[in-house]
């Protein structure tokens, strides 16, 4: 009798011990309304956007990252894993948080009424290949849009880089910065 | 969005150096054996799995006072992030060669763990031993990943450039180990990384 009394307790702290164990860390995770986006649009005074096409690639990476002393937090998105993804970074528009690298600047265009700056990360030690370096290239080497939208009554404006790397072509780039929706 | 670690590693596929990938192996050693001075203390034990990287620190702290030291953290992602630079080049995935500093070659999403708060205190006792099937499966990528290096290495010895494919499966392998470096080494998350590449 006291035998299997002790086998019971024994069972009971082990089962505890599981609950503990496995319970615990669901209970960090249950803050937030579960969008990234939207929990980062809480802390920041300008306007966070988020795609709505991407070009069925999953949200992989999402980071509210340091700027310099005094600036807001900017945010980074990565979408895809392997060798192919796009990634989007948004900051407060006039701020300088991240450095894209070495590019070829493009001629702009018009996104969603915005005027779009393109670059093509073409390597400017090839001189010759930088020249003819054009948007058919980004599906090859990479490259990005950038552009700012203007401040709200409620919201300041923001500067948002749409990059695409590993076989994303110009288009693709282009219509995912058009699916991109203010919250 | 699982919050695993993520990594992204700039390819370089076409316009590729031939002289310094064909002596990748002997061109890495430098910077190899700089990066394995940090497990020197462990040589004996014939241990060189961790890289140097802060573990048993990590796993006290969590277990007895619940959080993830800062300055463990930074130095742990810091050498993490060399590892990951050096192993981009020996891959041949970039020509550029690995920066001891910080460097954009390689970078390196973290979940946020609020100073390990957001941890479990007691699953950094077991979480080596659920991570096995996860190395079971990663010798086999690894193996994958193998043969399409060697595909790599020849065709840009005759193309100099880098096929999408062996890429995309080099990177996916790599990507696959961070996670479970993630999980099991590093302790910077609780979710169970997918077995999938």
């Amino acid at each position: 009798m006291k035998g299997s009394a002790q086998k019971s307790l024994a069972k009971k702290v082990f089962s505890l011990l599981l609950a503990v164990v496995f319970a615990l860390p669901t209970s960090a995770f249950a803050m937030g309304s579960g969008d990234k986006f939207v929990d980062a649009q809480t802390g920041l005074t300008y306007a966070v956007s988020r795609p709505v096409q991407t070009l069925g690639l999953k949200l992989t990476a999402f980071q509210l990252l340091v700027c310099a002393p005094g600036k807001e937090q900017w945010i980074y998105a990565k979408y895809g894993t392997g060798i192919k993804y796009v990634e989007i970074m948004e900051t407060m528009a006039g701020d300088k948080c991240s450095n894209p690298g070495l590019s070829k600047s493009l001629d702009s265009i018009i996104i969603n009424k915005i005027k779009t700056q393109v670059h093509v990360y073409c390597d400017p030690t090839k001189s010759a290949a930088f020249k003819k370096c054009s948007t058919a290239d980004i599906g090859k080497v990479g490259g990005y849009l950038i552009f700012s939208t203007k401040p709200t009554k409620l919201l300041n404006g923001t500067e948002v880089q749409v990059q695409g790397m590993g076989g994303v072509t110009y288009a693709q780039l282009v219509l995912v910065a058009k699916s991109l929706k203010t919250l | 969005m699982s919050t695993q670690i993520e990594t992204t590693f700039k390819v370089q596929l076409d316009n590729r150096d031939r002289k310094t990938v064909f002596f990748r192996a002997i061109l890495v050693a430098p910077v190899f054996f700089f990066a394995s001075s940090f497990t020197v203390d462990n040589w004996d034990n014939r241990n060189t799995s961790s890289y140097g990287l802060l573990i048993l620190p990590v796993v006290l702290a969590l277990v007895f006072r619940g959080v993830y030291p800062s300055w463990v953290l930074t130095f742990n992602k810091s050498l993490f992030a060399l590892v990951n630079r050096i192993c981009a080049y020996f891959l041949l995935l970039t020509d550029d060669y690995p920066s001891i500093e910080e460097s954009e070659a390689v970078s390196i999403t973290y979940p946020e763990i609020d100073g390990g708060r957001t941890l479990n205190r007691w699953l950094p006792l077991i979480k080596w031993a659920m991570a096995i099937p996860l190395f079971i499966v990663g010798l086999a990528y690894t193996l994958y990943a193998f043969v399409l290096l060697v595909l790599g290495w020849f065709s840009i010895l005759l193309n100099a450039s880098l096929p999408d494919y062996c890429a995309d499966g080099i990177v996916r392998t790599a990507q696959y180990w961070n996670r479970i470096y993630g999980y099991a080494i590093l302790l910077v998350t609780d979710e169970y990384p997918t077995f999938s590449l």
